[in-house]
């Protein structure tokens, strides 16, 4: 009797706190989506008409919408090539006095950083009037400020990309390091060693496409983390191209209302594809763990 | 190859400090004019306008750590509870991939999708508001973190609870909370920090009247006042500085 009190208790505790995470975690994003839809067809908001295809259509004519998420992933594919580099480096080289010993700590330290106080650092140190121009001038190596390039606010998001990468190496550096270990890609290297390979060998067809396969899903996350990210490009960025998180916010809170339901428009593009991002992600997961 | 280890490790390093001394220096400052190297003259100044809360820093520094707090608590307490019942459930692994939507779609975005709701339950420009958005947000990191813990090992324990008498809230708190303590203590960190950070989140759903200290950051870098972005930013960084030293040293290390 006891244990069916048990049973029945423990049934309706997991049943509420399966409510409570369709609450939490599924009805403000599906609500969210529901609302996006019904102002991106008309259907909802203050200059709502009825259904229409109006608004999408124009979204996919006027080409800004792909302009930016080119841009984007422009900018993500680009960190993480240049961060993954400098990490299987450091990795290759260095990994023991990396993470033991005193500069440990100093490898984690980064990850205190905020990417708004990254941005504002980046425009300290990157800009115009910033420490490297300073620097540079005391080297008699410019003599005014309009000689020092542009870093930041530049079409190219040098800005952008060096402060995406910096704060992106300790994580991954942190993250390949592990798997390092836990693959006993050492051990591998080792044996490789022993049978006659030389470093760029080991290193060419062991270690890279050893951490290469098992990390693809979380340098695919962190693909998608730099794809809309919004506060970086948002003090280093430039008016045109932008950021797809950039330019859903400008077309969201426009003055003019006929812009708000393009927004809704390329919000739910991005939404599209990080869903398509996420499937590749849980896809290559699944695989690895096959 | 020692020597250009050497090297490489104190640029790196260079570069890791630089920015902490930078912006350290700055928030001492009142002139740093070009072409300066460094800046003209210390001063405490600054600092004491924080903390006699004349620059307007001390309340949004209040305001963020209470947010954080109750962020990371709320997100931890309920992620671990909940993802209790998402791992026993068949539809697991759909559930877990539900869970990485609001967690990797970009903060902002997901804020300005929400808002009408916010705007229409009457809880946009609160501090409660901007709470609820935080843990929108940080619950699903929450659950996700969680999900590997509900492994063989916790189900047997709690099965031998279970036999042995003990209800719910006993196997809760005598088994499964002390067993999931440095997994807890990350995940209180990670949802401290993901509220700490917040920038996109609160400047839409908390619509100018919740002054966190990243919007407070934000709104001095816009008014071009260097030195006290810089010190606003320093004040961000130092509690993260602090709960990565714990982490490393004491979390980390039990996990070990």
């Amino acid at each position: 009797m006891i244990s069916e009190n048990m049973l029945l208790s423990n049934k309706i505790l997991v049943q509420l706190g399966i409510l409570l995470f369709l609450l939490l975690v599924v009805v403000p994003f599906v609500a969210a989506i529901v609302y996006a839809l019904l102002y991106a067809s008309g259907s909802a908001g203050s200059l709502s008409t009825g259904f229409t295809l109006k608004y999408l259509t124009k979204v996919f004519t006027d080409g800004e919408v792909f302009i930016s998420i080119g841009y984007s992933m422009y900018i993500a594919t680009t960190t993480l090539l240049l961060a993954a580099t400098v990490v299987f480096f450091l990795i290759i080289c260095f990994r023991s006095s990396l993470l033991k010993g005193r500069f440990s700590y100093l490898v984690y330290l980064p990850l205190a950083f905020p990417s708004l106080v990254a941005g504002f650092i980046t425009l300290l140190i990157l800009g115009k009037a910033g420490f490297f121009s300073r620097t540079l001038y005391h080297l008699h190596l410019i003599n005014q400020l309009e000689s020092f390039p542009g870093l930041v606010n530049d079409p190219f998001a040098i800005g952008i990309i060096i402060t995406h990468a910096l704060m992106a190496i300790p994580f991954l550096l942190i993250y390949f390091s592990s798997l390092y270990d836990s693959e006993n890609i050492r051990e591998l290297e080792m044996l490789a060693t022993n049978l006659g390979s030389d470093t760029w060998q080991t290193t060419r067809f062991i270690i890279l496409p050893m951490l290469l396969k098992k990390g693809f899903p979380t340098l695919l996350l962190y693909f998608i983390f730099v794809l809309g990210s919004y506060e970086v490009p948002l003090l280093l960025g430039v008016q045109s191209p932008q950021m797809i998180s950039l330019l859903i916010i400008r077309k969201l809170q426009r003055f003019n209302l006929l812009d708000i339901p393009q927004g809704y428009c390329i919000a739910l593009l991005y939404t599209f594809l990080l869903m398509v991002l996420l499937l590749l992600f849980f896809k290559s997961k699944k695989t690895i763990q096959s | 190859m020692k020597q250009l280890g050497k090297i490489i490790l104190l640029v790196g390093g260079s570069f890791i400090v630089l920015p902490f001394a930078l912006i350290t220096f700055l928030s001492f400052s009142k002139n740093w004019n070009y072409p300066a190297f460094m800046p003209g003259s210390l001063s405490l100044h600054n600092w004491g306008d924080f903390f006699s809360g004349n620059n307007g820093t001390l309340n949004p520094f209040l305001i963020s750590v209470t947010i954080a707090l109750i962020t990371g608590f709320s997100a931890t307490f309920i992620g671990f509870i909940i993802s209790r019942f998402v791992a026993q459930h068949h539809l697991r692994n759909t559930l877990i991939f539900s869970c990485y939507f609001p967690f990797v779609i970009s903060p902002v975005v997901y804020a300005l999708l929400l808002q009408y709701f916010f705007i229409r339950t009457g809880w946009s420009g609160t501090m409660g508001g901007v709470i609820l958005s935080h843990l929108i947000i940080a619950l699903p990191f929450s659950i996700i973190l969680f999900n590997g813990f509900w492994n063989t090992k916790a189900k047997g324990l709690e099965e031998i609870g279970t036999t042995l008498g003990s209800n719910t809230s006993q196997i809760f708190i005598k088994i499964l909370f002390p067993l999931a303590r440095p997994l807890l203590w990350i995940c209180f960190f990670q949802c401290f920090l993901i509220s700490w950070f917040e920038y996109g989140l609160t400047s839409v759903i908390g619509a100018g009247r919740v002054h966190t200290l990243p919007v407070q950051v934000y709104q001095l870098i816009g008014e071009a006042n260097t030195y006290q972005a810089s010190l606003s930013s320093l004040i961000i960084i130092i509690p993260p500085a602090i709960l990565l030293w714990m982490n490393t040293k004491f979390v980390f290390t039990k996990l070990d």
